[in-house]
């Protein structure tokens, strides 16, 4: 069973692999693998952004486990823990998607353990790190800081995490990496792993798997600022600075590495300046739903299509057209295909949900006793949390794709009529067709749970909304 | 056919006056009570299979949208009786109320026990009225 390893590094990290998320709960095919295996790193343990990312990875991994493998339809990739994949024998890795840093609440002055270094080791630290990096606690991370990532991360290699990671590595197993190059955890994390990776002496087991296996990476320079205040540790007047640097870099130390996409954006209206903690929690932004679709783009590709070139295949995405609020049609051909129906999907799904699958008396909602599971079965409540959670659901993450700048606005979020949720697309209605009405809802889920024989009412009730809003979009919607 | 509408509607005695009796027995029951089940059918068949198959009408198919169809099929069993008593010239009496509101209750039983029948040909209303 061949699995994807992606490693989130930083607060973008966490951000592309919600986005990703999202695209795999609307059932956006990620071909070539049975498994996607997240492992988020980022030292800054109450960062919001992360968080919540784990949240909904959690709330998804739930209801995959009870949906189980299937050919399509919403949740269908399986996405795992790091020690879900195998047994661990040892027990020193946590179930969880988060790489644990064990707690770092020091400084990194401490943690150099400074005050016991000689003379000449003091004097190449001070060189190379400013007071205020060295004062800095790394509880919050690295706040935009690479020369302090690169000396905390590198020990990454040597955790338990890493070597079960080896371990279980297998021959079809691909990598793919997610980053930003402007900030801190990111810039200095992705190449450090790569490097300790595909490091021809690394200590880890099946070196061989890791070293032939198929590599991708994001990296995401630029694409917001933020606002300027007295005494902020991160300045954004510096990202594109730190991003040259950091391409210099990158030019000749990615080694192993298959394929690398480049995502960039002119930054509009500038976020909070939070270095870290729970007060970073920046808006979904279309960047990071690209980055997600740069991964779907990597595992589409076979292993001869990758290695017939000599060196790594590079990648950038442009729009059709340059707009402040993107929609469908502003896409390429290729993502529009990649993700128009699958989104419209959820969305209807999300939006049936919370409108009307509540006061459904219907013939389907009765023989799924679905107003009683909706109450009091557990994984009908992760289902609702995974679509309408304000901090991590379904509906927030379209939303804050549509407030941010640029925005991502393919629907119109506002309205209840199914027929005009398609920005510049409504479907066409007549006197004899009202369109994707809730009778048309409705009676195509009646119609269908008669079809579908299935004994578990959950998984019949997700099998019956993606063919309901699968027939909707091909009948009535037809392109976007 | 006689026998049995017979059965049916003399569960409240005999008709009255008496000297109508026989054509309470050969015109007036038969009557009604093939027109009751005639009327009960096609409302069920316009509920069932019209609105909630044929027609895809989904969202009216609740144990409400039900209970109006009933509702028209006892009013329409309670109209049906006057009529029939008035079309036959038969010489009033307050039993033709009586029998009215009988025929209202039968047309309301069958319409529920013809209704466990035919919700198994719906699409949106097979759960109706449970």
């Amino acid at each position: 069973m061949a699995k994807l390893f992606l490693f989130g590094i930083g607060g973008t990290g966490s951000r592309v692999v919600r986005s990703l998320t999202m695209l795999l709960a609307a059932g956006v095919d990620l071909p070539n693998c049975q498994q996607v295996v997240p492992i988020i790193i980022d030292p800054d343990a109450q960062n919001a952004d992360m968080n919540r990312t784990v949240q909904l990875l959690q709330t998804y991994q739930q209801i995959h486990k009870r949906l189980g493998p299937r050919e399509e339809g919403f949740f269908k990739t399986d996405i795992s823990t790091l020690s879900s994949i195998s047994q661990d024998v040892n027990g020193s890795v946590k179930d969880t998607f988060v790489f644990d840093f064990g707690g770092i609440n020091r400084s990194f002055r401490d943690y150099l353990g400074y005050n016991n270094l000689p003379v000449e080791s003091k004097a190449l630290v001070e060189a190379l790190f400013t007071q205020d990096n060295l004062e800095s606690p790394l509880t919050i991370g690295f706040r935009g800081s690479p020369n302090v990532g690169s000396v905390v991360l590198n020990r990454i290699v040597e955790s338990p995490e890493m070597r079960f990671f080896a371990d279980n590595f297998q021959q079809d197993d691909r990598v793919f990496f997610i980053s930003s190059i402007f900030g801190g955890t990111g810039a200095s994390g992705f190449p450090l792993l790569l490097k300790n990776l595909k490091d021809p002496n690394t200590r880890l087991s099946n070196s061989r798997y890791l070293r032939d296996a198929l590599t991708g990476a994001v990296t995401v320079m630029p694409y917001f600022a933020l606002q300027s205040e007295d005494n902020q540790v991160i300045d954004s007047n510096n990202f594109l600075t730190k991003t040259k640097a950091a391409l210099g870099y990158y030019e000749n130390h990615l080694p192993g590495l298959d394929a690398l996409y480049y995502l960039a954006d002119t930054p509009d209206t500038p976020y909070d300046n939070q270095p870290g903690g729970t007060g970073q929690r920046n808006k979904a932004h279309i960047i990071e739903l690209l980055a997600a679709l740069s991964i779907v783009d990597f595992m589409s590709y076979s292993a001869g299509d990758i290695r017939s070139n000599n060196g790594p295949l590079f990648h950038e995405f442009g729009l059709e057209t340059d707009t402040p609020d993107v929609q469908f049609q502003h896409l390429p051909t290729e993502t529009k295909e990649q993700v128009a129906q699958n989104l419209t999907q959820l969305l209807y799904f999300s939006r049936y949900h919370k409108q009307h699958m509540g006061s459904d008396e219907a013939p389907y909602a009765k023989n799924l006793n679905l107003q009683y599971a909706q109450k009091n079965e557990p994984i009908f409540r992760q289902l609702e949390q995974f679509l309408h959670s304000p901090d991590f659901g379904v509906d927030a993450w379209l939303t804050e794709l549509s407030q941010n700048r640029r925005s991502f606005r393919p629907f119109n979020l506002t309205t209840d009529d199914f027929n005009l949720m398609i920005q510049g697309k409504p479907v066409e209605t007549g006197f004899f067709s009202k369109g994707i009405s809730r009778n048309y809802l409705l009676d195509a889920l009646n119609t269908r749970e008669k079809k579908v024989q299935d004994a578990d009412n959950f998984r019949k009730l997700i099998t019956l909304m993606y063919d309901v809003t699968d027939e909707a979009f091909r009948d009535k919607v037809k392109v976007v | 056919m006689k026998g049995f509408f017979r059965a049916l509607y003399e569960v409240i005695g005999s008709p009255q006056p008496s000297s109508e009796v026989p054509v309470y027995r050969e015109v007036i029951f038969p009557n009604i009570g093939l027109l009751n089940i005639g009327i009960t059918l096609a409302l069920l068949v316009l509920f069932y299979l019209v609105i909630n198959r044929w027609m895809r009408v989904a969202t009216f198919s609740r144990p409400s949208h039900w209970s109006i169809m009933l509702l028209v099929n006892v009013i329409i069993a309670f109209i049906i009786v006057i009529a029939q008593v008035k079309g036959q010239n038969v010489v009033e009496h307050s039993y033709m109320y009586w029998l009215a509101l009988l025929n209202a209750i039968y047309a309301a039983l069958f319409f529920f026990l013809f209704s466990l029948v035919f919700r198994k040909l719906s699409v949106n209303a097979s759960t109706t009225p449970f």
